[in-house]
């Protein structure tokens, strides 16, 4: 219980101090794969155009410098990153202002030739999503070849120690069973962190059965990740930060959870919208945009239903009993009227679903 | 006061774990700049440097940096 008080207190803390640490930049809505689950509206020749570096740098620079908290992250994602030809001036660019850069990939197109060209650029971190063994993931990912490209990638990436490294995989119904091959796999590769989330119930994978587990799933995953922790390999295995766990707390991350939305984490979106994470409802919770306000101003005097919680305090949670541990789940859990949480990960551990 | 808070438990080397945060679709955070200067490059990163040189692509000053 004391643990859990120190916790609050300490969330509460970093709530008031908001500390900009990790800044996503959705750099361009362009993608080469068609994946099942896909949340945002990306296809290969997307309506938006992408943002030109310029457009970011001068919101990026409305930070001052003193101002910029240390470490401090600009994260690329898409779509694809990889997409755009002038990736390696974006790194660049960031790199000459003192600015750790990272970038989300499917891994396509990440071979050697690139591997160098964005070390060289100054590369810092690189996640790249992996969902399953070959055919559960090309089935994800809606093109053959995907399961050998991202593989590839992960391999050059794992041999770099100049990253910081990781995989993830959204599990679905389908890798639900292969978990342990896929563990194996990647620990073969030379991946020190594998990351775990499920998917968020809106779209086209609200629609799809096959993306979501049951409740029993659920906690058999947890008790998976429970137990690769437990056996301590090569590899450390996370769940993501995506909700709260009740008793697994502690056990399937390294610490509590925190919903960082809107506290250390904004985004710039694609046509300029200043959010959190970019998986949150840009409609109902944008806070400005970089084409009409500065960042800076807007991350130090709006994000309050980011920093102020307590308007989740409504539908299923409005009388829960561990409220204040989980303060309505993840920020990226509300969506339209926002009448009702789409996701409670502490009720499917429970087996109480609604 | 809570400013104080918080940079005294950031230096804190056991209470680090808790500034190292990961959103679900985002990446690790990078290294500070310090330490990512000083890592070990490896063969691949050097010989990527050296072509970039050559190339005159390491035109920005950050990236001079790297290569030093
Ligand atoms: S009901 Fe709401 S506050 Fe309670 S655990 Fe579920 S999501 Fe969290
Ligand atoms: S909105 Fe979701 S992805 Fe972002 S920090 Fe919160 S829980 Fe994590």
């Amino acid at each position: 219980m004391i643990g859990r008080l120190l916790h609050r207190a300490f969330r509460a803390n970093e709530t008031a101090v908001h500390e900009l640490n990790y800044l996503f930049w959705e750099c361009t809505t362009r993608c080469n794969l068609h994946c099942r689950h896909c949340g945002s509206d990306c296809f290969a020749a997307s309506r938006d155009v992408d943002m030109p570096l310029e457009d970011f740098l001068r919101a990026f620079d409305t930070i001052p410098a003193a101002e910029r908290a240390h470490p401090f992250t600009v994260i690329l994602t898409g779509g694809e990153p990889l997409l755009r030809p002038d990736i390696a001036d974006i790194g660049k660019a960031l790199r000459g202002r003192g600015v750790g850069w990272s970038i989300v990939s499917n891994g396509w197109f990440y071979d050697e030739a690139m591997h160098r060209k964005l070390m060289a650029a100054g590369l810092g971190a690189l996640t790249i999503s992996l969902d399953g063994l070959e055919e559960a993931h090309d089935w994800m990912r809606g093109r053959a070849g995907s399961y050998a490209r991202a593989e590839r990638a992960i391999a050059l990436a794992a041999a770099e120690p100049r990253l910081a490294f990781d995989v993830v995989t959204c599990v679905n119904k389908r890798n639900f069973q292969e978990l342990d091959a896929l563990h194996d796999r990647l620990e073969a590769l030379g991946v020190k962190q594998w990351r775990i989330f499920t998917i968020i119930p809106i779209g086209r994978a609200a629609e799809d059965p096959e993306m979501h587990l049951s409740d029993a799933e659920f906690t058999a995953l947890m008790e998976f990740i429970v137990r690769k922790r437990r056996e301590g390999g090569k590899m450390k295995v996370t769940f993501s930060c995506e909700g709260y766990l009740g008793r697994y707390e502690n056990q399937v991350r390294d610490v509590p959870y925190f919903c960082h939305a809107g506290v250390n984490i904004a985004s710039v979106l694609i046509d300029g919208h200043i959010c959190a994470c970019p998986n949150i409802d840009r409609d109902a919770f944008s806070q400005g945009n970089i084409y009409e306000d500065s960042l800076y101003e807007v991350w130090e005097k709006r994000f309050q239903p980011f920093r102020d919680r307590s308007w989740t305090r409504r539908g299923r949670c409005a009388g829960c009993k561990v409220w204040r541990d989980c303060l309505g789940n993840g920020m990226h859990n509300w969506h339209g009227d926002c009448a009702e949480v789409l996701n409670c990960h502490y009720g499917k551990i429970l087996n109480k679903t609604v | 006061m809570r400013k104080w808070i918080h940079r005294g438990l950031k230096g804190l080397s056991l209470t680090t774990a808790l500034f190292v945060f990961q959103a679900c679709y985002g990446t690790p955070m990078t290294a500070p700049e310090e330490d990512y200067l000083a890592a070990p490059e490896t063969e691949v990163v050097d010989e990527a440097l050296q072509d970039a040189a050559q190339s005159g692509e390491l035109l920005q000053e950050g990236v001079e940096e790297i290569a030093e």
